[in-house]
């Protein structure tokens, strides 16, 4: 009971710092001191003051404003993103572990096809055809990205399938829609929204990784991976550019994760 | 458990240091010793130069792409002519070169060049050398224009399809190098150039050496030889140069710079180039047929701190459109300057003010709102468009930055409003290059659709002008024109830099990119 | 019955490798940049300074001027002969290539992922096991590190602090076993940062079923569960876990590889579909698939032989 009591505790905290985020990300044009797209060469990398005041960076934009603009392209792109790429994958591949056959053959030929080719070649080759940019980054993870999800929930239903109480369900005649959301997915989605919400900070992550390979998002946007990615020419001179977006990303990440798995201790 | 684990760890790397040690053999391992050990192997007889680039070419075969840069810059191959610090050609390789009439050249090269397999360097060897060339690089054609080459001993006479002035400036890039071509090995591993370095081996993207050749004909190179290291990633060029592993590092990133102001250690060299960041107008867009938005554009743009700041030193300011240092760059006073609210008395006065008060001036009843296109390729451009798009704000300008992997496909289409691109204007430190292309209507880069009857005038007139005197004045003329037009802004110019070892001696830096190591580089 | 399965199987490998480099080619034909003017214009940024005439006729020499299918159908007559085509770019054959390259990736991924899966898994089971115990929150804010740094970051501080900081290591990598050393460390704590957590998430999931409880109340040892039913029972989903890596992992790491100038795959693939090499692109793909499909064939047969209801299921659903 006081075990229960104190998961509580800490999942409403989880909340409340999701919800923070979120509102930070919402009322970023408010709660930012300054424009975080005005560049002011004359306080070009300046440490913090009160008019900046986590200071500036190499073009002498506010480094807070940046960030917090950030928080609303890094953490809604990647939101979105995973979920979309959850729902995808897991719908697909749920069906695919179910009903086996023909529909199975040919969207595990697709699934395998995906799969087998390199992502960040996909990736590159898809923003190379459609332009850098936050929109074709978001599409080109989206469609590489979703095979993660079909695969592994392909292979947990596998898994699942042959249990006692789904062919008890399929004794009793429910239908198979029925089974499989009710039933199969409850059951196999706890590892999943784990991946996921490892996933919501790793897809900042690709995203920083597209933009260091010069094909994701590019300045002047307030994204941390591009944050962090024109910052690391300045490791050695001016740290604040890649720590303050390193420590947001980190941030983010952890209170995502957390999130995940008291969801998950919850739903069980 | 855990020192189980680490000791598993262990084993594990060992075996596979064991087993990949094996597997390379000796010749990478002679070169995998620690530090300590390659300096002493300097001390006792070797004078190795350590080069590090983010650059590379796919091969060493002169007449592919652009690699010709490369064995040029690397001292295995040399040009018939070369540029000097103004990038005005003097004779190299050849001794002289005539006109005889608008399309007819008479070259007579030196007596005593040998290419590094001890043959002499003839006129039969330079024109199957150009022959070659020309069949596999079909920019060799626009370079030279050669019809038609007969070789006699040591003269080449050279006919051309069409008057060509810059001929001798065409002599100097270093797609027209010269190899051995008839010494039956492959020129794309183991080119026989006339340079005074010879390679030995080269790991495309990876590694180049390259050994001293002891009868150059400039005499014996003081350096012994040179490993040339390709370095994808810009951090690792600046903390391979910061512990010494590199004596000279090329395209370090102008953020890296005030690492290297020890000046007991570290010796910077750099001049400005002819590499210019250049603003295009669009002027389909009826908004940039007004001078006075263009003028406005070029008003908000301070271009010493663009340079000094955002570059970090690494470009230079240009007053007008070509590079001051050349002959025919603008003059002190010339251009526009940084004067935002002269930008706005100028749109002001020509009735482009902002009625409805939403802080954006509108041009026939709609705001104005431009696009910006740029790439990412070159780390200042995007920089410089942000800022340009920060100012533009400023004085009631909406302009919106779109930056892509390459801009072809926008300067195909004309698929911008404005366009900032990175280009070599001289490359051959000639003016007509640039005239020719960008300024006059309907040249190949003229992406806006800039045309000006007064300049295209002029440019015909110096696309014919042999006397030298007379061609820089009429590229200053031209320059005069577009300014006045505000037709196009060139931010400045990129300096070429290197970053050295205070230890290497004998380098110094020239504008052109097309030499880094030659005779009398060494290490201390 | 297993002839059949065989050549089942080849067949799903051929249809998943025709429909691959199918895929590669249309995309790679679809992107707006063109090949030979790219060649043309070299890695200095002057696209657009040359003239049409010489892109076309250097799209002759490339044999870019025909139409795309028939590209596509020379290029797969030449592959089911063993030619994949020569790089526009190193004018090589793309196996020698891809041959050249395949060396350093190889044994960093030999290398990272033997000891991500020795480090990973008994992690991942003790976290579960002992949840929200010191372990377990260790690992919990090191996977956090692991996953929000990006891995260029990573490379970047490792640099500095290796051979910078500390000058053990020279900066320029010199091949051989040091050359890879921290790129592999890289490697590995990006690997163990995320597996450890789909390890503990799939041990848990295992831990909470009815039948671990069963075996309490009966009295039957903790250890005997765990390594007896827990194990087994999660060795499947583990290993498609694991897989996911061994293909990543296969592919290389441009940004790794480039940061720690190791001349391996992934540098390669990278600057080739910068240049838009396309047979170097297409013969990089292939590899990773055929890579991909082995390990999946592998993970199949494997998962099959500790939990035989998968392979039950697998007959069942009738596809691969």
């Amino acid at each position: 009971m006081k075990k229960g009591k104190k998961r509580d505790y800490a999942f409403g905290i989880l909340i409340v710092l999701i919800a923070l985020l979120i509102l930070i990300a919402v009322f970023a044009p408010i709660l930012a001191p300054n424009d975080p797209y005005n560049t002011d060469l004359m306080a070009a990398q300046a440490g913090p003051s009160a008019q900046y005041p986590l200071g500036t960076d190499s073009l002498g934009r506010c480094m807070l404003s940046r960030v917090l603009y950030g928080a609303r392209l890094s953490v809604f792109s990647s939101l979105l993103i995973t979920g979309i790429v959850f729902c995808i994958g897991v719908t697909i591949g749920s069906l695919c572990g179910y009903f086996g056959g023909i529909v199975d053959a040919i969207l595990n030929k697709v699934i395998t096809i995906m799969q087998a080719f390199p992502q960040i070649i996909l990736a590159i080759a898809i923003t190379g055809i459609m332009g850098i940019g936050i929109r074709n980054t978001i599409i080109a993870l989206c469609m590489v990205l979703w095979v993660d999800y079909a695969r592994l929930s392909r292979s947990f239903v596998f898994s699942v399938k042959g249990r006692n109480f789904i062919k008890a369900a399929k004794i009793c005649g429910e239908s198979d829609l029925k089974i499989i959301f009710s039933r199969i997915i409850p059951n196999i989605i706890y590892p999943l929204i784990v991946n996921a919400s490892l996933g919501i900070a790793s897809t900042i992550m690709e995203i920083a990784a597209l933009s260091y390979l010069g094909v994701g998002v590019e300045e002047p946007q307030a994204e941390w991976g591009a944050m962090i990615n024109l910052g690391r020419n300045y490791i050695q001179t001016d740290l604040k550019m890649v720590l303050i977006p390193g420590v947001a990303i980190f941030v983010t990440a952890a209170v995502f994760n957390l999130f995940g798995e008291k969801l998950r201790d919850r739903l069980q | 458990m855990k020192r189980k684990w680490m000791a598993m760890f262990l084993a594990m790397m060992l075996g596979a240091a064991a087993l990949t040690g094996c597997g390379n053999g000796s010749g990478e391992d002679s070169q995998g010793q620690g530090k300590s050990e390659s300096e002493q192997s300097d001390q006792e007889n070797e004078n190795i130069v350590v080069v590090a680039d983010t650059q590379a070419p796919t091969s060493l075969d002169l007449a592919q792409s652009w690699d010709s840069w490369y064995t040029s810059r690397w001292g295995i191959t040399e040009t018939l002519y070369m540029l000097d610090e103004n990038l005005e050609p003097y004779p190299w390789l050849a001794e002289s070169c005539e006109m005889k009439d608008d399309t007819t050249w008479e070259i007579t090269l030196r007596d005593d060049v040998t290419f590094q397999n001890g043959k002499k360097m003839t006129a039969e060897s330079v024109k199957a050398c150009w022959e070659r060339t020309a069949g596999i690089n079909a920019r060799f054609n626009e370079v030279l224009y050669i019809d038609t080459m007969t070789a006699d001993g040591q003269k080449l006479t050279v006919t051309t399809t069409k008057a060509v002035p810059a001929f001798l400036n065409g002599l100097c890039e270093p797609l027209t190098g010269i190899i051995d071509v008839n010494d039956g090995g492959d020129p794309a591993a183991m080119p026989i150039g006339t340079g005074p370095f010879q390679a030995v081996s080269y790991e495309v993207k990876s590694e180049c050496v390259v050994e001293k050749y002891a009868d150059y004909w400039g005499g014996e190179p003081k350096a012994d030889g040179a490993v040339i290291h390709i370095i994808g990633d810009t951090s690792t060029l600046t903390m391979a140069q910061q512990n010494g592993e590199s004596d000279i590092s090329v395209s370090m990133p102008g953020a890296s710079m005030e690492l290297f102001t020890d000046n007991s250690q570290y010796n910077v060299d750099g001049v400005a180039g002819s590499r210019g960041q250049v603003i295009y107008f669009n002027y389909g867009n009826p908004v940039l047929q007004e001078l006075s938005v263009r003028q406005a554009i070029s008003m908000i743009i301070d271009k010493d701190s663009y340079a000094s700041i955002i570059n970090k030193d690494a470009s230079v300011t240009t007053t007008g459109l070509y590079p001051d240092f050349m002959a025919y760059g603008a003059e002190e006073g010339d251009g526009y300057q940084y004067d935002l609210e002269g930008a706005q008395t100028i749109l002001e006065e020509a009735g482009i003010v902002d009625r409805d008060g939403n802080g954006i001036r509108e041009f026939h009843g709609e705001d104005i709102s431009l696009r910006l296109v740029t790439y990412s390729t070159k780390a200042e451009l995007p920089l410089f468009c942000n800022e340009i798009s920060s100012s533009a704000k400023k004085i009631g300008l909406d302009i919106q930055v779109e930056v892509y992997e390459s801009v072809t496909e926008h300067q195909k289409t004309g698929d911008f409003d404005l366009m900032m691109i990175s280009s070599t204007m001289c490359p051959t430190g000639d003016a007509q290059y640039f005239a020719d292309i960008t300024l006059k209507s309907g040249g190949s880069g003229n992406y806006g659709g800039y045309s000006n009857e007064k300049v295209d005038e002029l440019i015909e007139q110096l696309d014919v002008e042999y006397d030298t005197e007379q061609r820089t004045e009429l590229a200053k003329e031209i320059q005069k024109e577009v300014l006045a037009d505000a037709g196009y802004i060139v931010i400045g110019h990129a300096k070429y830099y290197y970053v050295m070892g205070a230890n290497v001696q004998g380098l110094h830096t020239n504008p052109s990119e097309y030499y880094l190591l030659n005779k009398d580089v060494y290490v201390e | 019955m297993v002839l059949h399965k065989i050549i089942m199987q080849l067949l799903h490998f051929v249809i998943v490798l025709l429909g691959i480099s199918f895929l590669t080619f249309s995309i790679l034909f679809l992107s707006p940049r063109n090949p030979a003017e790219l060649w043309l214009a070299g890695s200095d940024g002057n696209v657009g300074m040359i003239s049409e005439e010489a892109i076309a006729e250097q799209e002759r020499i490339m044999g870019l001027d025909k139409p795309f299918l028939v590209q596509y159908g020379t290029w797969l007559g030449k592959a089911l002969q063993g030619n994949f085509g020569i790089s526009f770019t190193y004018n090589t054959p793309v196996t020698e290539e891809i041959a050249k390259h395949m060396g350093p990736t190889v044994w960093m991924t030999v290398i990272s992922l033997t000891v991500t899966i020795l480090l990973a898994v008994p992690l991942g089971v003790l976290c579960a096991v002992y949840k929200d115990q010191l372990l377990d929150n260790v690992m919990r804010i090191f996977s956090f590190f692991g996953i929000s740094l990006p891995s260029f970051l990573t490379s970047i501080i490792f640099l500095w602090f290796f051979c910078i900081k500390m000058e053990w290591l020279p900066v320029i990598s010199k091949g051989g076993a040091i050359g890879i050393l921290l790129p592999s460390v890289v490697l590995i704590l990006q690997f163990v940062a995320k597996l450890t957590r789909q390890v503990r998430a799939i041990i848990l999931e295992q831990l909470e079923q009815p039948y671990v409880d069963g075996a309490i109340t009966r009295g039957v040892k903790f250890k005997n569960i765990l390594f007896g039913h827990v194990l087994k029972n999660s060795a499947a989903p583990i290993l498609t876990c694991i897989s996911i890596y061994v293909g990543l992992a296969f592919g290389g790491s441009a940004v790794i590889e480039g940061i720690f100038s190791v001349d391996g795959l992934g540098r390669m693939a990278v600057s080739s579909v910068a240049r838009l090499d396309i047979y170097v692109i297409q013969g990089f793909v292939l590899w990773v698939a055929i890579v991909y499909l082995v390990v999946n064939l592998l993970v199949d047969i494997l998962s099959a032989m500790i939990d035989p209801r998968i392979k039950y299921n697998r007959k069942s659903g009738g596809g691969s």
